[in-house]
């Protein structure tokens, strides 16, 4: 089992740091199924994919980018749980919709994984308020400079790595 | 023989011309409509467990970490709570050093249980040598289905000594 294949079923049992590293292996890794999706947005305003055990939903609707989610088979997804505002400049909003879908990839992998060895408690469906394409993650709120310093220090090339492997 | 004139008690203009019974039972009236009319007290409770030892990390990852659960529950949906959460170590002059802070978070309440919220996953690398005693401690934000907010804050009620210590960040 590769360290990718791993990851989608940890769920719950996925560290901060992993997660990061994984939001970091998405984005580098599914570019071209990104931009198909954020081709479909700019021409129906929806589109959908599967990730895990979850599907999501995403909305454009006037410049702002919504996903809902739900574990695969549900009847009804959880609706609006991240929001983007986008610019109309086409490479900042191509660039910003990619890092979005790679964090609410990351958000139903911790949320909805695959069945695996792991087994996952009754939790509610959690993810970080700041993505991690938000400076703020990074100073947990206390402001984007403090969170750049901090990004800068952070290391996780271990776990990309391995994923990168895989 | 000298008869004095009773005066009456009470002036004639203060006299009551309401039958007692029936003001107390307008002011009986008057307190069931203020309370029926009322909305219900959005109390939430906040559940912040013990820190402990996480048996997952230590069979499956081999790794040594601490981890703490905690919840929100109100008397009405909610629908979704910010949680701001650290561990504390208990010094040995029972003073209190925060020696981690976790992302701020948000959980969703699950459908068939709307005004409960669980996060369980707040886990911190406990890899230094010898004992330490930790408590969580948690700053949460409750928005309810009606758009209030109620702030609320908990901590675990027993602080729990574990074999390991985490290193301050």
């Amino acid at each position: 089992m590769s360290a990718y294949e791993e990851f989608l079923t940890l769920g719950q049992h996925l560290h901060d740091r992993e997660r990061i590293a994984l939001y970091q292996f998405l984005v580098e890794s599914q570019k071209a199924r990104y931009l198909e999706n954020a081709c479909e947005l700019e021409n129906t305003g929806t589109a959908s994919v599967q990730v895990a055990d979850g599907e999501i939903q995403y909305v454009l609707k006037k410049g702002s980018l919504t996903y809902s989610a739900r574990r695969k088979g549900d009847s009804t997804f959880n609706e609006n749980l991240r929001q983007i505002n986008l610019t109309d400049i086409p490479y900042l909003r191509k660039k910003r919709m990619l890092r979005f879908f790679a964090q609410s990839e990351v958000d139903v992998i911790w949320n909805f994984p695959l069945p695996g060895n792991f087994p996952q408690e009754a939790s509610s469906y959690t993810i970080n308020l700041y993505p991690y394409f938000d400076l703020r993650y990074f100073s947990n709120g206390k402001g984007r400079l403090l969170g750049l310093l901090k990004k800068l220090q952070m290391n996780n090339s271990e776990i990309l790595e391995k994923l990168r492997v895989s | 023989m000298f008869q004095p004139k009773p005066v009456p008690k009470l002036p004639t203009l203060i006299k009551a011309r309401v039958p007692v019974w029936v003001l107390a039972a307008a002011i009986v009236a008057q307190a069931a409509i203020t309370v029926i009319g009322k909305p219900s007290d959005p109390a939430c409770k906040i559940n912040v467990q013990r820190v402990h030892s996480s048996t997952y990390s230590s069979e499956i990852k081999k790794l040594s970490e601490v981890k703490v659960k905690v919840s929100t529950e109100c008397v009405i949906a909610q629908s979704h709570t910010v949680f701001r959460a650290e561990i504390e170590e208990i010094t040995a002059n029972n003073k209190e050093k925060i020696v981690k802070i976790f992302p701020i978070v948000i959980g969703r309440p699950r459908a068939e249980s709307p005004d409960f919220v669980l996060i369980e996953n707040l886990t911190a690398p406990c890899n230094d040598p010898g004992k330490a005693e930790y408590r969580g401690r948690v700053d949460a934000e409750v928005h309810l289905v009606d758009g209030r907010v109620i702030k609320i804050s908990g901590a675990s009620k027993k602080s729990n000594i574990v074999g390991c210590r985490i290193s301050a960040e």
